[in-house]
């Protein structure tokens, strides 16, 4: 569950044809951002929900800092009022991530601050980018030896010794 | 370092295409390996040798418990067949070839096993296709039959290829078995002796896709009588196709017109419906996607498939239109009328027409009359009509994305246009 504090309407204006929110992140900055920008986001619709429900209107404290923030509103303002198939609840889940060219620049970022961005549009259930970082992160990853991958993925190897000399004994899912 | 949620990771390994990429995946921690392990044995690719005794006549008279077979799978796939059985629920899609080799050329002693048993030891499978090429009579039976008996025991089952060619069966094969959840039916081929068919296809009430690429000899004739002629045959199909067939023009648009709940055609015309009253075979209303592939020639006529084709998109939401002979080249020049063509079809999206030739005017009426059209290809009717074009196209924001020279003799030239993004 996020963490809601409540804010004075005067910070955080609840009317006109741009409602604006306030985000907190987990550095303490405070980003106003317009409702309308981030309601791809499943998570903040679902809270701004919650608000008209109640009447009150809050920031919403997340788990991540004011870099990675920015750099999903960044996302969500270049496609504020696209139509993305991901992000469209009533539809069937498209299987494989499409390419979208301006995603591949977006996402050409170290690998920490891919990982950082897709943990943050995974608990803001943003598919379509959660989708976008998925791909990116598997180009990164395919051809690599298990090593390699524990390096890039920064995974450790949690295997025991007797199931790291006998495969069959692994997790099987 | 971030740490990721399950599902997560189980999204990155859904694009990850190789096998050994998935294999070193499943070695890096015990997350991973959960996850990767769902997505390697997603999709099991089986390919099995059968040895069969020695061709020669009259060989279909041998006990088929003599066959032999051996089972080569694809590295990764080998625990499912030995030792990790709890792999198998992880299993959704199966593609199966098999390969057909007399003992005499393969040599060795084999096993006997039946090549269709593992199938029904995967509970969650979705997907199954199968490739096999056989000229052997008893073979094609025991292939058929083994098959189908396996596939109704498959319960989640929902869509089945065939890319089987049976070049020789002389023995009826009776189609029985019926996956309850198949959603899905292609056929690369019906052969010649599949018997029942209609009674076979009006077994699956919740079938939405058949697709037969090719029917053998006269097959699409009997199908034609099962499936149009017989009383109160509908099947409630939303895709279809049909190639290579025998149905005359006529003949295709009943066919048509008989499932109403059709989304999506590829149908080939081998006649034109010349004689037909185009308006009476127009009852789409769902239609969304139309390909049209025409055996053009003297007994090919295009005006009447095109009267059909308009008639049809004024009466359905038509989206893809997509005209194409089969024997090319073949060129027509705009047929209706581009003005005709774009007042009938106002919602289309994409329009493929390669072997029709449009002038700048043509091309014109086209992308003003369609406000919706994003994507066109078509041949240019002459070289001179290629700045006029241009220009035209760029005042309405099309961008020409491709151009081919085209056929020889008449120095056409293939044009794709895009429509701009906003």
């Amino acid at each position: 569950m996020p963490t809601i504090v409540s804010v004075d309407d005067s910070t955080v204006p609840g009317e006109g044809s741009s409602r604006l929110l306030l985000l907190v992140s987990s550095d303490n900055k405070h980003i106003v951002v317009e409702e309308d920008i981030m309601s791809r986001s499943r998570f903040i619709s679902k809270q701004v929900e919650g608000f008209e429900a109640t009447s009150q209107r809050h920031a919403i404290l997340l788990p991540f800092s004011s870099f990675v923030l920015n750099k999903v509103i960044e996302y969500c303002s270049h496609y504020r009022g696209y139509y993305l198939l991901e992000d469209d609840p009533d539809a069937a889940p498209p299987g494989r991530s499409p390419v979208r060219e301006w995603d591949q620049e977006f996402l050409d970022v170290d690998r920490n601050m891919l990982l950082r961005i897709i943990k943050a549009a995974h608990y803001l259930e943003i598919k379509s980018l959660v989708g976008s970082c998925a791909r990116a992160i598997a180009d990164m990853i395919r051809g690599k030896t298990t090593e390699e991958m524990r390096e890039i993925l920064g995974v450790e190897n949690d295997f025991t010794p007797e199931e790291e000399h006998s495969p069959s004994s692994k997790c099987t899912g | 370092m971030a740490r990721l949620p399950y599902d997560v990771w189980t999204l990155v390994f859904t694009d990850v295409d190789d096998q050994t990429t998935l294999a070193s995946c499943a070695q890096v921690s015990r997350t991973l390996c959960d996850a990767a392990t769902r997505r390697l044995y997603h999709t099991l690719t089986a390919k099995q040798v059968l040895r069969y005794p020695e061709v020669r006549p009259f060989h279909c008279l041998y006990p088929l418990a003599s066959q032999g077979l051996q089972v080569e799978w694809t590295s990764g796939s080998q625990a499912i067949a030995s030792h990790r059985s709890d792999l198998r629920a992880h299993v959704r899609t199966v593609r199966h070839r098999i390969q057909v080799m007399s003992r005499r050329e393969s040599g060795g002693p084999s096993t006997t096993d039946d090549c269709f048993a593992f199938l029904a030891q995967l509970p969650n499978l979705t997907s199954y296709t199968l490739d096999v090429h056989t000229t052997t009579y008893g073979l094609a039976t025991f292939i058929y039959t083994s098959l189908l008996n396996v596939l109704s025991q498959c319960v989640k089952l929902t869509d089945v290829t065939w890319n089987v060619h049976l070049l020789a069966c002389s023995v009826p094969i009776v189609m029985r078995a019926r996956p309850p959840t198949l959603r899905a039916l292609t056929f690369s081929e019906v052969p010649r002796y599949v018997e029942g068919l209609r009674q076979y296809l009006l077994s699956f009430p919740q079938l939405e896709e058949l697709h037969i690429r090719s029917f053998a000899f006269f097959k699409s004739l009997d199908l034609m009588d099962e499936l149009v002629f017989a009383e109160g045959s509908r099947l409630n199909l939303k895709k279809l196709t049909l190639g290579k067939h025998s149905l005359s023009g006529l003949e295709s648009l009943v066919l048509l017109n008989r499932m109403p709940s059709l989304e999506h055609v590829d149908i080939e015309f081998v006649s034109s419906p010349q004689n037909a009253v185009i308006e009476t075979f127009a009852d789409l209303p769902r239609l969304r996607k139309l390909v049209v592939r025409y055996a053009n020639g003297a007994r090919f006529p295009v005006e009447s498939m095109f009267d059909w084709i308009c008639a049809v998109a004024a009466t359905s939401p038509l989206e893809d239109l997509d005209i194409n002979a089969i024997c090319k080249p073949a060129l027509y020049h705009a047929c209706p009328s581009p003005s005709t063509l774009a007042k009938s079809l106002p919602s289309l999206r994409t329009l493929h027409m390669e072997q029709i030739l449009l002038d700048d005017g043509g091309f014109s009426s086209i992308v003003q009359g369609c406000n919706a059209l994003t994507d066109m290809s078509f041949r240019l009717a002459s070289e001179h009509d290629y700045l006029r074009v241009v220009q035209r196209s760029q005042a309405v924001g099309y961008d020409l994305v491709n151009i081919t020279s085209g056929v020889p003799e008449d120095q056409s030239i293939l044009a794709w246009y895009g429509k701009r993004e906003v």
